[in-house]
């Protein structure tokens, strides 16, 4: 193991880390409580484990709400702090597509080295653009449904909710789809399991960083040697 | 801005987001009174039936039929998201199975 095992630099901040736990522990519960809903035959008795339908609704709203609140917050902040648009770190860029391209001869061996990736690869891209579009669709349909009076007092006829309950649920089944891959991609890859502690703690050791994100790493070393 | 104000704005930020949205969902209680039971799958004005068997046996409008369609082609359309998934996984393992291979001296 090299030294660099043993040095860590920041990766996320407190606020962010808040920010995914709080996404991650909703996300699990409207899960939780709403795939009973879809699936009432199949998968009923996860809701009657938890207390019938009465009480996994409830908990469901609680979860939307937490989503809701994220979400305002995290546009906000974002537009405040200028984070998208002031390092652009998240932003997709062309880098991206021949990253992916470059980590496909890599893998076929056309190439020796995988792609070098600034502070995100186009993998954790994927999995925040996917957030942000998926969440504004998921929370709208919620609302309507959760206050279909209030929907159709001024949205829609009432029976566009079944069109609007079939795109909540699909939505969210798609959703879940991208945490698995999340849940691969930084937990069960065989380089990570049985578990990557950075959105944890918010640091990753340099060996990591080098490996992983070379080009973020050089940045991060540059800026600490140009620091008074 | 230093970091001690960039925290303060955060909290007030987190404080600020929390009252709106639960001071509107409250105003919506208030509004439109309890939320819809949708366990039951009931909605007003519509009969207690599940949804997905209005839609088929024609109880729906003509213009919320087509919602519904153009609904159900949206999502089949956004189905295809999952093999993409799947296609990613498969391809962030190959890379791992490659640099394993690579780190065992295995020829390729």
């Amino acid at each position: 193991m090299s030294d660099l095992a043993d040095k860590y630099i920041e990766r996320f901040t407190l606020n962010q880390r808040l920010q995914h736990g709080i996404n991650a522990v909703a996300c699990l519960l409207l899960f939780l409580t709403g795939l009973p809903v879809k699936f009432p035959d199949q998968l009923g008795y996860i809701a009657i484990m938890m207390g019938g339908f009465n009480v996994t609704t409830v908990i469901h709203r609680m979860g939307g709400t937490a989503i809701l609140a994220l979400a305002l917050f995290h546009f906000l902040y974002y537009v405040i702090d200028r984070g998208w648009f002031k390092d652009k770190e998240i932003i997709p860029t062309p880098k991206d597509v021949l990253d992916a391209i470059d980590d496909t001869k890599y893998i076929v061996g056309l190439s020796d080295e995988k792609a070098h990736y600034k502070k995100f690869s186009y993998r954790e891209k994927l999995d925040y653009w996917g957030a942000v579009i998926f969440f504004p669709i998921l929370i709208v349909t919620g609302v309507l449904l959760w206050h279909p009076a209030f929907a159709v007092h001024y949205f829609l006829p009432a029976d566009y909710l079944p069109a609007v309950r079939l795109i909540h649920s699909m939505d969210a089944i798609l959703a879940g789809m991208a945490v698995m891959l999340h849940m691969y991609n930084v937990h069960l890859s065989p380089k990570f399991f049985p578990v990557n502690w950075t959105m944890f703690t918010g640091m990753i050791s340099e060996e990591m960083a080098e490996e992983e994100f070379p080009l973020w790493y050089e940045r991060v070393k540059q800026e600490q040697l140009e620091e008074p | 801005m230093n970091q001690k104000q960039q925290d303060i704005i955060t909290v007030v930020l987190w404080i600020f987001c929390v009252v709106v949205v639960v001071g509107s969902i409250y105003a919506l209680y208030v509004t439109f009174g309890t939320a819809a039971p949708y366990h039951k799958k009931i909605f007003p004005g519509l009969s207690a039936e599940p949804i997905e068997l209005m839609a088929e046996t024609g109880q729906l409008s003509e213009s919320a039929m087509v919602a519904y369609h153009y609904a159900e082609l949206f999502m089949e359309l956004l189905d295809l998201g999952i093999p993409v998934f799947a296609i990613l996984v498969f391809h962030h393992l190959l890379m791992n199975l490659r640099a394993l291979m690579q780190e065992k001296g295995v020829k390729f």
